[in-house]
């Protein structure tokens, strides 16, 4: 008897892990240098997803300091060693950030605890005085430096509500080259500096969104679900959920 | 591009380097252009097809000097198994994704060195030396395709 179930029957309903790993490599084109840092797991899956799917030349850079690495299983630490099974070079963040000084590196992402209209975002302290913070932030993790440098930028958080998505973050850790911010609710793009919705996930109102954000949007269309192709290569890539981690 | 060392040597004034004070310090620090060329032509023992490469022996700047550089070109002594890099990526020199062309070239660096593989070749660059004094004997050397097989060959 055969064993093996048809994925596509035996898998649940596309969730919005999937959706946001998804909307994550739909913004990365083939061929491209991408980056992601320490604590990104859904960037992680979202590159490896693109390489897959229609970027099988993306060059995938990390924090670890592999070179396309072809994990056999996706570790939930996104410098873990596991990012470093079969890459044929090392290049660690030193030379990523010379890449980056030097017009090298294509996409960057990066996330911030709060993140306003003009893709601003602040991982370093709320509060009016940076020397005595409401609270003390993680940190920048070298976004000051590759915001502006890398030719585009992509956002993505977990949290979207107005604590998060405010109107002027209250300290500017980094600003930079951000072209879209992918959250659970909705997609921004960037458009003359300012972010604007593009699309809104499936299930989720405009109002919903607006109630969210921290500042005035327009309506947007629906965010195009995964495509069978997407969740096929999504699975493949990410079997054990690593994606959810987030969330 | 802020320099330690250089005080007091007439390569400043002689090369146009310019200094400026410290922000921090106050000292005067040397401060340099930038050098962006626009090809680094490297020679290295091996590469594979996806032009990852290794350098084995003395490095020099060779990495340093591709990676200022908006194209890099290498020639290899051997084109060898991607596999071969897989298993020890530490020991590769510059990533694939950076190299724009590898030209499998055994010999490559002759008549200079290479590392493991040969030594330079002194007759060939005395003889070069000697005929180099005059641009007839320049042209004349560099036209004698017979004294270069010759010499490759007396290699071995």
């Amino acid at each position: 008897m055969q064993a093996t179930a048809d994925p596509a029957i035996a898998r649940p309903p596309a969730g919005v892990a999937d959706l946001m790993a998804a909307c994550l490599a739909r913004c990365l084109r083939d061929g491209e240098r991408a980056f992601h840092g320490v604590a990104s797991p859904l960037p992680m899956v979202a590159i490896l997803l693109a390489k897959r799917t229609h970027a099988p030349n993306l060059v995938y850079l990390n924090t670890g300091g592999s070179v396309d690495p072809q994990p056999t299983r996706l570790p939930v630490s996104t410098s873990d060693p596991a990012l470093f099974e079969r890459t044929p070079a090392l290049f660690e963040l030193i030379d990523v950030f010379d890449l980056a000084a030097r017009g090298g590196l294509d996409v960057v992402f990066h996330s911030g605890i709060q993140i306003d209209r003009r893709g601003r975002i602040n991982l370093s302290a709320l509060g009016d005085d940076y020397r005595r913070p409401k609270v003390r932030l993680p940190g920048g993790a070298g976004s000051a430096h590759l915001m502006p440098l890398a030719k585009r930028v992509v956002l993505w958080r977990t949290r979207h509500d107005r604590q998060t998505f405010v109107e002027s973050v209250s300290f500017v850790t980094a600003q930079g080259n951000v072209d879209r911010v992918v959250t659970p609710l909705c997609v921004f793009k960037r458009v003359d500096g300012l972010l604007e919705l593009e699309s809104i996930h499936s299930g989720v109102t405009f109002e919903q969104v607006q109630e969210a954000t921290g500042w005035p949007l327009n309506p947007a269309p629906e965010t195009p679900l995964p495509s069978e192709l997407e969740l096929d290569a999504l699975y493949a890539v990410d079997p054990e959920r690593v994606r959810d981690v987030e969330f | 591009m802020p320099l330690a060392g250089m005080a007091g040597s007439d390569l400043l004034t002689a090369s146009g380097f310019r200094s400026v004070a410290d922000p921090y310090s106050g000292r005067e620090v040397v401060v340099i252009p930038a050098i962006r060329p626009d090809v680094a032509l490297l020679h290295v023992q091996e590469a594979d097809e996806d032009g990852n490469l290794r350098i084995q022996g003395a490095p020099y700047e060779d990495v340093l000097l591709a990676k200022a550089s908006s194209r890099i070109i290498a020639t290899a002594e051997r084109i060898v198994p991607r596999e071969s890099f897989l298993e020890e990526p530490e020991r590769t020199a510059l990533p694939g994704f950076l190299v724009d062309m590898v030209v499998e070239a055994p010999k490559g660096a002759w008549p200079t060195s290479c590392a493991y593989e040969y030594e330079y070749d002194s007759g060939y660059l005395t003889a070069y030396a000697s005929a180099a004094r005059t641009q007839e004997g320049f042209e004349r050397f560099m036209n004698s395709r017979a004294l270069k097989v010759e010499v490759l060959a007396g290699h071995g």
